[in-house]
């Protein structure tokens, strides 16, 4: 069944829309909304609006090819090392980034197994656009 | 709590005043260097430590840049040039409505049904008493807010 989402905002004249995972909307908007994580928000939202692309900011999370179309939004201000992993689909001239799972406070640079299945668990994930 | 697409909108406009524009736009044209220098470094296979290196100065410094920790200085691009032998091609065009005050500008106009010139406020404008901290744009005046939506425009 496919998952549903919210659109969020829609940028450079209507072709990139930032949605939100239906089901796991309300624990990442808290996030987004909580304070020193708004600003830093924003910028990563225009980076992608203007398609600047910034490795510390938005890339992709390649961890193998079931989820290559999943991308990472990091937050890194005031000591923080959070992830909000991302599906990237277009439909049309639109691309659609998908915001999914958040990953609070990762320690290294490494990604455990577990966690390697759950980014291509996500890169599986279909919606309805 | 489920949040429907209307609360998120809502908490978006609660959230906006917060924010630091000044400091978003001189991050995100830092970011328009820095996104060029990503990609020739990326091309030419040249590690962040390397650039560092390059530049005469420390891998946190660098790291700090792109995280968006530090503001980068006009000294810094300019070794970045020659280090990578570029040069920046500097293009003005007008502002449209995409920069952030402008946006918040446009976003409020939209919800103004009428407008209370002699009394030098808008007189509904949904949402404002809600705001926490929206001073600055309490009481603009009506040709001051044309301006900005004609430019935007």
């Amino acid at each position: 069944m496919k998952r549903k989402v919210k659109i969020i905002q829609k940028g450079n004249h209507d072709k990139i829309v930032i949605c939100i995972d239906d089901q796991n909307s309300s624990e990442i908007l808290q996030y987004i909304f909580s304070s020193n994580v708004f600003t830093e928000y924003m910028i990563i939202q225009s980076l992608i609006f203007e398609q600047i692309r910034i490795k510390e900011k938005y890339c992709k999370a390649d961890v193998s090819n079931k989820a290559k179309d999943v991308f990472e939004m990091r937050f890194t201000n005031s000591g923080r090392n959070d992830r909000i992993y991302c599906k990237e689909q277009s439909l049309g001239s639109k691309r659609y980034i998908i915001m999914i799972e958040l990953y609070q406070s990762k320690k290294t640079e490494n990604i455990s197994n577990k966690f390697k299945n759950r980014i291509q668990t996500i890169g599986g994930y279909e919606y309805e656009l | 709590m489920n949040y429907s697409e209307e609360d998120i909108q809502k908490a978006f406009e609660k959230s906006l005043p917060e924010v630091d524009y000044a400091l978003i736009d001189a991050q995100i044209l830092m970011y328009r260097f820095l996104g060029e220098v990503e990609k020739i470094t990326d091309l030419k296979k040249i590690s962040r430590r390397q650039l560092a290196k390059m530049v005469g100065t420390s891998p946190s410094y660098i790291t700090q840049l792109f995280q968006g920790n530090k503001i980068i200085n006009l000294e810094m691009l300019g070794k970045m040039q020659k280090a990578l032998g570029i040069k920046f091609e500097i293009n003005a065009v007008p502002g449209d409505n995409q920069t952030c005050e402008k946006k918040i500008h446009a976003f409020y106009f939209e919800r103004v049904h009428t407008i209370n010139v002699n009394k030098v406020r808008y007189a509904s404008i949904k949402h404002i008493n809600d705001l926490p901290s929206f001073d600055k744009y309490k009481m603009p005046m009506e040709d001051t807010i044309q301006k900005e939506i004609n430019t935007a425009c």
